[in-house]
């Protein structure tokens, strides 16, 4: 019998990361190779060949695969998804233009704004009688001849897809299901979206703006993924393909035509679920995640070793509402510019130098950059930088900064450099608050875990702003999200609006979730799991009578009844916002997630040698603020730092992706399955 | 001489750490308000602002929320803190709420709530929200009287503490309690208001321990002052000069007669002076204003054609100058009626500033937006509910942005002072007995140019409820008489209109600021003003106004009769000799 062998895929913009797990040896290896965007399958095939060669590992040695993809993102973003129509009740044609008709607060002033065009033209848009009340009853019968009409219309007119969306179809689906059937019998090469499946939810804007994306970005998706199948049995890998959701969930190949949707977003998903398994795997339960590139950071939350989800967003202006990683996203990152503005203020981004031209160091531009900063001021060994592969250049980078940030404000390069790095991490400050002390956490109880390039050059620096004592460096920071992929469950979840006292509701409440929870496991059965144990965590959004937002109830397994829901629903009012009272409690949604572990959890170590002795490889000129000098730092390479030793900061770790810095007053350690933590010393 | 050691000079990278938290502080406020308050006003509409005051109540910073609130929090906040009596007698943990006219007041139902912050035993800044109220007396549900004094429109509340210590006032909460309809609802609006600002106190006290008191305050300086440095660069920019522009409110409420108002816009250097002098005197109507809602609309037009993302604080105000002379209908004598003024007189002083502004820098400016938040309210008691429970409708119905000298208007959507959202049909049908039968763009209601306004909408709500049950229908619209204009040739955008469809199939015609009694099945038919046109409808491209016609946004007649656009047979593409044809006789006809 041969290896057993994980294999995690990521594509990005740029490349794409390839992460296999033997799971019988224990062994991990990565590999790195350009994507192809014209055919992201040719990449990864090419990839995956090399990988499979280079390894001397069969095809079929394949146990699982996990594929995180932006497909769905780019159909959205770059606005190349179906040609859809929309058929919905008569007297509501423009919802899906107007939405709730405010601007959002960032164009509140801006007199020359613009709103995202809708997906389906208004030509497109398709209304019929029929009308079923908030209660269930029918007030007036659908006009099937009407859908007959409109179905023949979208189809002639070249639809590739339609979206179906009734008034109060949350409450009853009756007429979205016989207009789905007409549809299918009238003209059935058109792809079909009913809000009563895709979002049973209340609110009819919210709800139609998520079945037509659904409907937009589906059959490019779900063909996107054939491809992706094809090409691996092609290769001869017979292994399950997964592919990951925007909650952090991954789901089978076959669930993916119903619910590409969930694919949006799924991007940043992979690396915070490396995150949390990596803090999972040294102790941790509660941390910030930071994901920091080279335009934007990614900050998100776990809480209790449970990734915080929200279930609604946007994204290019469009809204949808499925459950996804609650991510605040910033656009600053080791790529943003810093200048001054025209009241005197210093600001880091959000333009970006990108990749090109790129920093100021870089040599193709002359942008003062983040980067630049952490050059100048030592943080970056312009020699060793990824390994030595991009030389840079220190002298453009202080050339930078001297003409766009030190000589406006009248300080020296190295106070402007430093300023540079204080602005950046007060807007990253801004928004991990945003994800913590915001949605009621104190941040100083949880650890930080910077990954992604930069992360780690600003890791320190933030937990020190912040009061948090422990920062986490995953033993890849540079590749988490494919490492979080190979360790994804198979998940399934669904929401569906109740609204009602919870006092009224105790007996109605086990069958909602029972219907929910049968729902979840045929979904996982169809979706073809392998039959293994299936949990299910309950959790449920309740307010006070008529207040504006609901708090989110998490039951995590426990049986959903009114008595526990109130109660958590009491202890959550108080913790986010300052006080409880004896009100009435509305329970609004009950939501079911069904979740599969896939396989065991991983060990990432890279055999970090046993304890020995500790000397620098060498000593680096480091800018020190509050002396306002250089000080000899010492630099240690990461694979040579021996389990368990402590080291003293101030100091630089160098890995091939990514510099870690260690500030004064601050220790590191290697724990034995090689990820580094650093605490604050002292009490 | 007595020699003091020099403050530290400001250093620009602390100010904008400083900056980021003030920010925080505000969006956390925000967060914590419109997260629990009840009133659907709140709740779905977003109708509300969070603000953080200096000692002295200058604003420091705030929320983007609605534009008008934000700007009557700072006058409320530097009225209240010139209050000797109250300095003197306010504690820790005391929150101060109203809504009187001379404290930053708009009208009755923008109720605030401040609290002083204390550190070491003084006062050393406010955080202030204002909440709009959907109900507070007065002589019929929702204020929106059309009476002649303010008493008639709901109760004043001078300065009270309805929290003291952090603990709730009995005696004054039942005062106000028992002089509002729905009081549950109101206690649920006054706990949210109350937690919030609470959470803003307690945030700039840990701001204030970590960089100690002076220092934190001459930062807060120091980031009004940086404000204040943008603003007056940006006001450089438009060439100086004097530019005026007058408009007309279409009637004071009671009367018939347009009520005048008149803007003259001085751009001198880095300064800006705007002169209501000429606007008609007091009038007996709803429609009277205070001197803070015209700051309000001020603001947003210097905003909007300067740079929107200088943040918002006193640094913003202090290049303005604004004279609204006392006893015009702009700035009223006591007790004058003003409940449809708050937002109504807001938008029209948008329109004229911008109108004014148009002369100085017309690439930057639209034409008129639909100039109203163009209210409809329905309420009455829930006969559903046990002991029948009162409910309030109240929506905010979008209409058309006004064309821009590059681009179309944006169709169906909040615009200048305003920015609730829509109420989902859903949630109402569940919430109110009421039933949204249409809620639709409103086709040709755009004003016609070579950029098309955007398009209104019209939205019909019936009450589902048997005859024997009242419901009372309120309209607060402007723009129903007066036509939102359009610039540089654009046509104005259509007039909004209100109208009652009884359960007979009967029509009543109502005002825009109107109200009136009915019984259960009848319908309430609102519809929008349009955005105003900009640029000659006759240079319009052919290809967009047959966009529009496919999209039955534009009827194939207001095509031909004011676009000059004839299609062809089958309507699916322009007539091109026709239309060239059809755009030189209308031309050369006029």
């Amino acid at each position: 019998m041969g290896a057993r062998i994980r294999i995690g895929v990521d594509i990005g913009g740029t490349f794409t990361d390839i992460v296999a797990y033997n799971e019988t040896t224990g062994r991990h290896v990565f590999l790195k190779t350009p994507s192809t965007p014209a055919d992201y399958t040719a990449g990864m095939r090419e990839g995956l060949t090399r990988l499979f060669t280079e390894n001397d590992w069969a095809p079929s040695d394949v146990s699982l695969f996990f594929h995180g993809t932006t497909v769905a993102t780019n159909t959205l973003l770059e606005r190349t998804g179906a040609r859809t129509g929309l058929i919905t009740t008569k007297g509501f044609r423009d919802l899906l233009e107007i939405g709730r008709t405010e601007r959002p607060p960032h164009d509140l002033y801006n007199l020359m704004m613009d709103r995202a065009p809708p997906l389906v033209q208004r030509r497109l848009r398709l209304t019929v009688s029929g009308r079923i009340n908030a209660a269930g009853k029918e007030l007036e019968p659908l006009d099937e001849d009407a859908v007959r009409l409109a179905a023949r219309g979208l189809a002639d007119a070249g639809m590739e897809a339609v979206a179906i969306v009734f008034l109060n179809a949350y409450v009853d689906p009756k007429h979205e299901r016989r207009a789905r059937e007409i549809v299918q019998t009238e003209a059935p090469e058109l792809y079909v979206a009913i809000s009563s499946d895709v979002n049973p939810q209340i609110k009819e804007y919210e709800r139609t703006s998520t079945t037509v994306l659904s409907a937009y970005v589906g059959l490019k998706v779900s063909s996107y993924v054939g491809e992706v199948e094809e090409m691996l049995r092609s290769l001869g890998v017979e292994a399950r393909l997964h592919v990951m959701q925007a909650s952090g969930g991954a789901m089978t190949r076959e669930a993916v035509a119903d619910n590409a949707i969930r694919t949006i977003l799924s991007g940043p998903a992979g690396g915070v679920l490396g995150a949390q398994r990596v803090a999972a795997s040294v102790g941790e339960r509660d941390l910030i995640t930071f994901d920091m590139g080279g335009t934007s950071t990614d900050v998100s939350l776990i809480r209790n070793g449970t990734l915080a989800t929200v279930q609604e967003t946007r994204e290019g202006g469009y809204y949808f509402r499925v459950p996804t990683l609650d991510i605040v996203t910033i656009g600053a990152g080791g790529g943003s510019i810093a200048g001054i503005d025209s009241g005197g203020a210093l600001k880091v981004g959000p333009r970006s130098a990108g990749a090109v031209p790129g920093p100021a160091c870089y040599g193709r531009g002359e942008a003062a950059t983040v980067t630049d900063a952490h050059v100048v001021l030592g943080h970056i060994d312009p020699d060793h930088f990824l390994g030595g592969e991009i030389r840079l250049d220190p002298d453009k980078s202080r050339a930078a900064i001297e003409l766009s940030v030190a000589r406006p404000l009248g300080m020296s390069v190295e106070e402007a450099a430093a300023g540079i790095l204080t602005v950046a991490n007060a807007t990253m400050i801004r928004a991990i608050r945003r994800v913590s002390v915001e949605r009621g956490h104190d941040a100083r109880s949880f650890a930080l875990l910077p990954f992604g390039g930069a992360g780690n050059l600003h890791g320190a620096m933030l937990a020190r702003e912040l009061g948090i004592r422990r920062v986490i460096i995953p033993v890849h920071p540079g590749v988490l999200s494919a490492c979080g992929l190979v360790e994804a469950d198979l998940e399934y979840q669904q929401t569906r609006t109740i609204l009602r006292r919870l006092d009224s509701v105790d007996g109605s409440l086990a069958p909602v979730f029972k219907d929910l929870e049968i729902h979840c496991r045929k979904e996982m059965a169809r979706a073809g799991h392998n039959g293994g144990a299936v949990r299910l965590k309950r959790s449920a959004s309740l307010r006070y009578r008529k207040q504006v937002r609901d708090v989110t109830v998490d039951l995590g397994e426990e049986e959903a009844t009114a008595e526990a829901l109130r109660a958590v629903f009491y202890a959550e009012h108080e913790r986010l916002y300052g006080f409880r009272t004896e009100e009435t409690v509305e329970i609004v949604d009950a939501r079911v997630a069904a979740v599969q572990p896939l396989g065991h959890r991983i060990d990432w170590s890279t055999g970090n040698p046993p304890a020995s002795s500790t000397q620098p490889a060498r000593y680096r000129s480091v800018w020190s603020p509050a002396v306002k000098a250089f000080e000899k730092w010492p630099v240690h390479f990461r694979g040579g730092l021996p389990v368990g030793k402590v080291i003293e900061g101030p100091a630089i770790i160098e890995q091939r992706e990514t510099n870690i810095l260690v500030l004064p007053g601050q220790s590191v350690q290697t724990e034995p399955n090689s990820v580094l933590v650093i605490d604050e010393n002292g009490t | 001489m007595l020699e003091h050691a020099p403050p530290d000079p400001i250093d620009p990278i602390t100010r904008e750490v400083i900056g980021n938290a003030l920010l925080s502080v505000c969006d956390e406020m925000s967060i914590v308000l419109s997260s629990t308050a009840r009133s659907p006003v709140l709740r779905e509409s977003g109708d509300y602002a969070c603000t953080m005051h200096d000692r002295a109540g200058q604003l420091i910073a705030q929320t983007n929320t609605i534009p008008s609130l934000a700007s009557i929090g700072r006058h409320a906040v530097l009225s209240l803190g010139k209050h000797v009596d109250i300095i003197n007698e306010a504690g820790p943990g005391d929150v101060y709420f109203t809504n009187l006219m001379e404290i930053g007041g708009s009208h009755v139902s923008d109720v605030k709530a401040i609290m002083p912050v204390f550190h070491l035993g003084e006062i050393i800044a406010w955080v202030c929200n204002t909440a709009h109220w959907p109900e507070i007396g007065g002589a019929f549900p929702t204020g929106y009287v059309c009476g002649t004094e303010i008493y008639q429109e709901g109760l004043l509340i001078p300065p009270v503490r309805l929290v003291r210590g952090g603990r709730f006032d009995r005696e004054t909460l039942a005062f106000v309690t028992s002089n509002v309809r729905a009081p549950e609802e109101r206690v649920g609006d006054i706990r949210a208001q109350e937690a919030a600002v609470r959470r803003g106190g307690q945030r700039i006290i840990e701001m204030v321990e970590r960089y100690g008191l002076e220092k934190f305050e001459r930062y807060c300086a120091a980031y009004v002052d940086y404000t204040e440095t943008r603003v007056r660069a940006a006001i450089r920019e438009i060439p100086s000069g004097v530019y005026a522009f007058e408009d007309a409110m279409d009637n004071d409420g009671i009367g018939e007669e347009r009520v005048g108002i008149k803007v003259a816009v001085t751009v001198d250097g880095d300064r800006m002076h705007f002169d209501f002098t000429g606007s008609s005197p007091q009038v007996r109507g709803p429609i009277n204003s205070t001197e803070w809602t015209v700051w309000a609309g001020v603001n947003f037009a210097v905003r909007g054609v300067t740079d929107p993302t200088i943040p918002i604080n006193e640094g913003c105000y202090r290049p303005l100058e604004v004279i609204v002379p006392a006893g015009t209908w702009l700035n009223a004598h006591h007790p004058a009626p003003r409940q449809h003024s708050s937002h109504e007189t807001g938008h029209r002083v948008v329109d004229v500033c911008l109108g004014a502004l148009a002369q100085a820098v017309p690439e930057r400016v639209p034409a008129a937006m639909h100039g109203t938040s163009s209210i409809m309210i329905v309420t009455g008691q829930d006969e559903r509910m046990n002991g029948r429970e009162m409910y309030v409708l109240y929506e905010a119905l979008a209409g058309g942005f006004g064309a821009r000298p590059t681009k179309d208007g944006i169709d169906g959507i909040r615009t200048a002072v305003g920015n609730q959202n829509s109420i989902p049909a859903e949630v109402m049908e569940v919430e109110y007995p009421l039933v949204t039968e249409h809620y639709e763009l409103v086709t040709d209601s755009g004003g016609c140019g070579r950029f098309r306004g955007g398009l209104a909408l019209r939205r019909e709500v019936r009450v589902a409820q048997p005859p024997t049950i009242e419901a009372l229908f309120v309209s607060s619209c402007e723009r129903t008489v007066t036509e939102p204009y359009g610039l540089a040739g654009g046509l104005p955008g259509k007039l909004g209109q209100r109208e009652v469809v009884e359960a007979s199939g009967k029509h009543i015609r109502l005002k825009g600021k109107d109200h009136r009694w009915q019984r259960g099945g009848d319908c309430f038919v609102a519809t929008a003003p349009g955005g105003g046109g900009w640029g000659d409808p006759l240079t319009r491209e052919p290809a967009a106004v047959l966009d529009d016609v496919l999209d039955g946004k534009v009827s194939l007649e207001a095509a031909e009769r004011d676009y000059g656009v004839v299609l062809d047979e089958t309507c699916k593409a322009v007539d091109e000799p026709a239309t060239q044809a059809l755009r030189h006789t209308k031309r050369g006809a006029v």
